[in-house]
């Protein structure tokens, strides 16, 4: 089991059914899941967050608003984030880059793809 | 005989009605051509009148439909996943009572099964596409509407625009056509905009 707590944020409940089977796969078994940016923070709120997974096209709150959320906030801006999308576009990635995401996932990935995201934006 | 006589004044009428009639006999050929044009053009504006409002009604229940098709495939989507999820659970149960050297196909099984799951993530990626086409119809639906309040415009220019929109059964209350087109453009672009790829590979360049 690894120690770190994960909140996976996604609004499809598809996506975050196989993020979550994917995570316990990979070993994390305190995890925490939220549909959007505003969820994810009122989720954060008392929490010893490990990661962050997140998408980016979310209502109410989307990804890259909650990363922007994240990084100014002195409580939570060393927590590593790895977007998960299916925006791959180029000037999508710079922005993340750009915003201090440890890691970028363009959907459809593999398990592989994301267990190899995970460990690189722990180790750093 | 001073030029201000009469005199004068009668042959000067004349002469200002030749040119009239002169000025006339070309105008009022093109006037004719102008009328039958409108003439001809009348019935295809009507019928793009009627295209408008019925695509325009049509628009909704066509988004309504992709929510439907979005909804469905969820549903089905989770039914996998439950039977999927329940075959690992047989499978983590078995392991323990078949042999050492049977293990490995025990592990490929499970292997197949998250493979599988994975392979479900196309309900997202499609609902998503579909999500985007729903808010390209709507661009296009609020386009349409827009065209129809701004062909309105015509109306109170002209008493020939007045009777032609009378004629076409167009609402009140124009709007900036300006405005809207580029609104218009703004809203597709952007959506289309993302259908634009990059590699994961190309991604993780940018990560080092």
């Amino acid at each position: 089991m690894i120690d770190n707590k994960v909140l996976f944020v996604d609004d499809s409940p598809t996506m975050r059914r196989i993020i979550k089977n994917s995570l316990q796969k990979i070993g994390f078994s305190e995890l925490i899941e939220a549909e959007n940016g505003v969820d994810a923070l009122d989720k954060l709120e008392g929490e010893d967050v490990g990661l962050i997974l997140s998408d980016w096209n979310m209502p109410e709150m989307n990804g890259k608003q909650l990363v922007e959320e994240l990084k100014s906030n002195d409580k939570y801006k060393d927590i590593p984030i790895i977007m998960i999308t299916t925006r791959g576009m180029k000037e999508d990635v710079i922005t993340a880059v750009k915003l201090g995401v440890a890691g970028y996932v363009v959907k459809p990935f593999t398990p592989d793809i994301l267990k190899g995201k995970i460990q690189k934006a722990l180790a750093k | 005989m001073s030029n201000d006589s009469p005199v004068s004044e009668i042959f000067q009428k004349i002469a200002e009605m030749q040119d009239f009639l002169r000025i006339g006999d070309e105008v009022i050929p093109f006037l004719g051509d102008l009328f039958k044009f409108i003439q001809d053009v009348m019935p295809l504006m009507s019928e793009i009148q009627q295209s408008f409002t019925d695509t325009s009604g049509k628009l909704p229940d066509a988004t309504q439909r992709l929510n439907d098709v979005t909804q469905a495939t969820e549903m089905a989507t989770h039914e996998i996943m439950d039977k999927l999820e329940s075959i690992n659970v047989g499978l983590d149960k078995i392991t323990v009572n078949v042999p050492d050297d049977d293990k490995n196909i025990v592990e490929t099984l499970k292997n197949d099964v998250m493979d599988i799951t994975f392979a479900l993530q196309f309900q997202d990626i499609t609902s998503q596409k579909l999500e985007h086409a729903n808010r390209i119809l709507e661009a296009i639906s609020k386009k349409f509407l827009d065209l129809s309040k701004n062909s309105e415009l015509i109306k109170v220019k002209t008493k020939v625009g007045e009777r032609i929109m009378h004629e076409l059964n167009l609402g009140p209350n124009p709007e900036d056509l300006e405005k809207t087109s580029e609104e218009f453009h703004k809203e597709t672009e952007d959506l289309i905009r993302e259908n634009e790829d990059f590699s994961q590979d190309d991604i993780d360049a940018l990560f080092g």
